[in-house]
């Protein structure tokens, strides 16, 4: 082979390679080609989840029970209620939802009674449930929350998931209320069959007082911007109540923060009312709850937003409070 | 003498296991989880989380020239200055894990040839550098400005793993995870692990963090070029360990008559400390790797106790000490005058407008820090309060604590609050700047950091008659240091909006940063910590 030979040669594959490359590249250009971002947000389509829903029946069974075991006192009223066999079934999945929004010891009453919620979660248990998992995202640093309320200690050793959810277990959906509209809910929320609300009652600077209604703002992400949802409380109350569903609320007045809510931290903030209530009806619920801080459901706001909404009934006693002592 | 390939063998295992305790330590320097007893809270870490910090000599002399007193803590270190009296730099080839990396790091360079490596690793001026800084940071302790923790290792390597590497480690990580399906099972086990194991759920980072990271990347390279360059050139705690080493009994023995002048042994020598026969080998540089006498193929050399350190024939023991040391050690002059360039920066540094001197509305330091200048004559910048803290609330300061206050901590309560319930940063403190105190002590008042104020240009009820409540939902005292007053704030449409404005009790306010921390405003929040009002400070106070 000659010199020139070569030459020739060369200059064919390097004319060949840099055709392929200019055709190649000119497809990805032309192929990637955009007009830039729009100047509008992008509006990313959500995703639409499935998820249980729930309407209360016709006239709900209301339990009023007394006592002072929390953990007795729990059973007790679910057990006047029919037991927790009539809500869930064999192998449902059940989401506990307490709140445990603060760092606070079991005995300021900030959190729900940790022997209620390990009472509960053993009922679940007992009734058949396949998984149990309790969850709420704490306003206070999570994992002093969980510890300090004594709810994770309640819950050692039992077959039950506990979820301190971090930011990935959110999941930005569109609520669909009047405030909140696109927020992140947890994940855990859409995977469960039965939703059982755990709330304690307190006394809240803005709300009036935080009841079950009031609970659902902790299964909701957004960080800092979850406070955003105070401009407009009692809205924001009935889109979340409207959307969470629940199966059944329980709602523990074992011992209440009548003031400095909803923190207190302080036992001279807290009394001992000793008393639980469990319904179906979770308007009917929280207008109980009213009573025991004397006060009338319309004087809480959010309770006749939720009336007006169709989520239940504020005149609990239409419902001819079962009342059980222990 | 036979060869010594277990004391190599030794110094690696030892190394590697020292270096895997330190990392784990630093992991472990995190909430533990919280017990109640009575009305008493405790959140004790349950491992000696400091233990490298306590026995670090350069930490207890420099705080003590700085303070005049020995912090109890750091009594340990005495061991290791009598360790190293006896035996040398044991300390910089076997245990500190900032030198094993180093090491790990020059190992790394590709091989060349023998001439090339001896030139290279041949001891020079360079290594006089580190007893100029040892003397320079010594001699501005000495006027109350401690700044041996900008290249102190074991602070060095805290800080830069804490608050830069290991957090970007963990972004990267879960980066990567990421890249499964977010539902998958794989992706949520492997957040669930980085979760219980690593650096907890939280996303945490730092201020200005990445300028410690490339710092730290910075001195990692400089090992390319010599073997631990860092140990080498920049350690001050090997400066000090190095005087301290003089008049170590273990000692190298070489046999002249064998050395065939080969040079493997100072190709392969970590500190320059001149292994060769023919020359007077260099104690303060050697950092004991044993490389040199595991490489003698002629059973040259040998460390022993009372081994008579031989002599090049033709010349005296004396000369040849003064030769040798004028490349490598400091002249007496040279500490002196690198001392006073160390006393002349404290002026210096104070002769600006700013804090130390004046008080600084952002300086706002952990709960239990000492009064601004004891601080600064206590804190060695390691980093641990801002690794331990669960809301990532304490940072490294950049320039709000002045020139000596830079990567001293500072809490930026927008980024995370004082947890009232937590004693954690005074639990990690090596040096006693952050005092010890319980959760009750929070309460009292006894540690409170500064005093809310309310912006009312940015508060959504003061400026737009919005009802919002978020900082008093989150004011973590009984009661409350925020209260609202009901007030008609006018609207442009000439009606009234009724609402709740949160007003500051300052005297309940103990500055814990938990409202500035939730204001809904994402930005800029609405109300802020300043630290006046500080337990620590007597003259930072407005209230009589």
């Amino acid at each position: 082979m000659s010199k020139k030979d070569m030459a020739r040669r060369t200059f064919i594959k390097r004319a060949a390679v840099a055709t392929g490359l200019s055709v190649a590249f000119s497809g990805v250009y032309v192929g990637l080609r955009s007009k830039g971002t729009p100047l509008d947000l992008d509006d990313q389509a959500l995703v639409t989840l499935k998820r249980r829903t729930f309407t209360p029946p016709e006239k709900p069974l209301f339990v009023v029970a007394r006592g002072k075991d929390p953990a007795k006192l729990a059973a007790a009223a679910l057990d006047a209620h029919g037991g927790l066999g009539a809500t869930i079934s064999r192998g449902d999945t059940v989401l506990l939802k307490p709140n445990v929004g603060w760092n606070r010891s079991a005995q300021c009453a900030a959190n729900t009674n940790p022997q209620i919620v390990r009472t509960v979660a053993e009922l679940c248990l007992d009734a058949g449930a396949k998984k149990v998992t309790v969850s709420d995202n704490s306003c206070n640093n999570p994992a002093h929350c969980f510890d300090r309320s004594g709810i994770r200690k309640e819950l050692e050793g039992l077959p039950v998931d506990l979820l301190i959810p971090t930011e990935r277990d959110f999941v930005e959906v569109d609520v669909g209320g009047e405030v909140v509209k696109k927020w992140p809910v947890l994940r855990a929320y859409f995977e469960c069959d039965r939703l059982i609300n755990l709330p304690v009652a307190k006394h809240h600077s803005s709300a009036v007082l935080t009841l079950g209604m009031k609970n659902w703002y902790g299964i909701l992400g957004g960080g800092r911007l979850r406070g955003q949802l105070h401009q407009e409380m009692a809205a924001g109350i009935a889109d979340l109540a409207q959307f969470a569903r629940p199966d059944l609320t329980l709602l523990d007045a074992f011992r209440v923060i009548f003031r400095n809510g909803p923190q207190g931290g302080s036992l001279r903030d807290t009394k001992d009312l000793f008393t639980v209530a469990v319904s179906a009806d979770p308007v009917a619920v929280d207008s109980f709850g009213a009573t025991l801080f004397g006060l009338e459901a319309h004087q809480v706001p959010f309770i006749p937003a939720a009336v007006d909404r169709g989520l239940g009934r504020a005149d609990f006693e239409s419902l001819d409070p079962i009342e059980v002592e222990v | 003498m036979q060869s010594q390939g277990g004391l190599r063998l030794a110094r690696r295992v030892c190394q590697t296991l020292s270096f895997l305790l330190f990392v784990w330590l630093l992991l472990a320097t995190f909430y533990h989880g919280i017990v109640e007893e009575g009305e008493a809270v405790g959140d004790t870490i349950p491992y000696p989380v400091s233990i490298f910090l306590n026995f670090d000599p350069l930490a207890a002399l420099a705080t003590l020239l700085a303070t005049g007193t020995l912090y109890e803590d750091l009594l340990w270190s005495l061991i290791l200055i009598i360790i190293t009296l006896f035996m040398g730099r044991i300390f910089c080839g076997s245990i500190c894990p900032l030198g094993a990396l180093s090491q790990f790091v020059s190992w790394t360079n590709p091989r060349e040839r023998l001439s090339g490596r001896i030139a290279r690793c041949k001891p020079g001026g360079h290594q006089k550098v580190k007893y100029t800084l040892l003397a320079f940071f010594l001699g501005a302790a000495l006027f109350g400005v401690l700044q041996i923790g900008l290249l102190d290792p074991i602070c060095l390597l805290v800080r830069s793993l804490g608050l830069s590497i290991l957090p970007a480690l963990d972004a990267a990580l879960r980066g990567l995870l990421d890249l499964a399906p977010a539902d998958s099972e794989a992706a949520r086990t492997g957040h669930r692990v980085l979760d219980d194991y690593f650096l907890g759920p939280r996303a945490v980072r730092f201020h200005a963090g990445w300028i410690i990271g490339v710092l730290f990347l910075v001195i990692l390279f400089l090992n390319r070029l010599k073997p631990r360059f860092f140990c080498r050139v920049l350690c001050p705690l090997g400066a000090l360990l190095g005087i301290l080493s003089r008049f170590s009994l273990f000692t190298l023995r070489k046999d002249e008559a064998k050395c065939n002048d080969c040079g493997i042994c100072t190709a392969s020598c970590q500190g320059g400390a001149s292994p060769e026969g023919g020359s007077d080998w260099r104690s303060a540089e050697c950092v004991m790797c044993f490389n040199c006498t595991a490489g003698c193929a002629q059973d040259a050399l040998g460390f022993g106790f009372f081994s008579q350190v031989s002599v090049h024939d033709s010349r005296t023991a004396h000369d040849l000490r003064t030769a040798h040391d004028s490349r490598t050690a400091l002249s007496r002059r040279g500490f002196i005058a690198s001392a006073l360039a160390g006393v002349a920066f404290g002026p210096l540094s104070r002769s600006t407008s700013g804090p130390p001197v004046d008080i600084e509305p952002l300086l706002i330091r952990p709960p239990g820090s000492c009064d601004e200048e004891s601080f600064l004559a206590r804190c060695i910048k390691c980093g641990q309060c801002m690794k331990v803290c669960p809301n990532n609330a304490v940072h490294p300061a950049s320039f709000q604590g002045g020139l000596e206050g830079v990567w001293t901590p500072v809490i930026v309560p927008r980024i995370g609050y004082c947890e009232p319930s937590c004693t954690l940063c005074s639990q990690v403190c090596p040096t006693g700047a952050i005092r010890a105190f319980t959760a009750a002590d929070k309460e009292s008042h006894r540690v409170d950091i500064g005093t809310a104020v309310i912006d009312v240009s940015l508060c959504l009820p003061w400026a737009c008659g919005t009802p919002c409540m978020v900082c008093e939902e989150f004011c973590p005292v009984s009661p409350k240091a925020i209260w609202f007053e009901k007030r008609s704030i006018p609207l442009e449409d000439g009606t009234l909006s009724e609402v709740l404005l949160p007003r500051v009790e300052p005297e309940r306010c103990t500055g814990c940063g938990g409202c500035e921390t939730a204001c809904p405003i994402p930005d800029r929040a609405a109300i802020r910590i300043t630290s006046c009002g500080e337990s620590r400070s007597s003259k930072n106070q407005v209230l009589l």
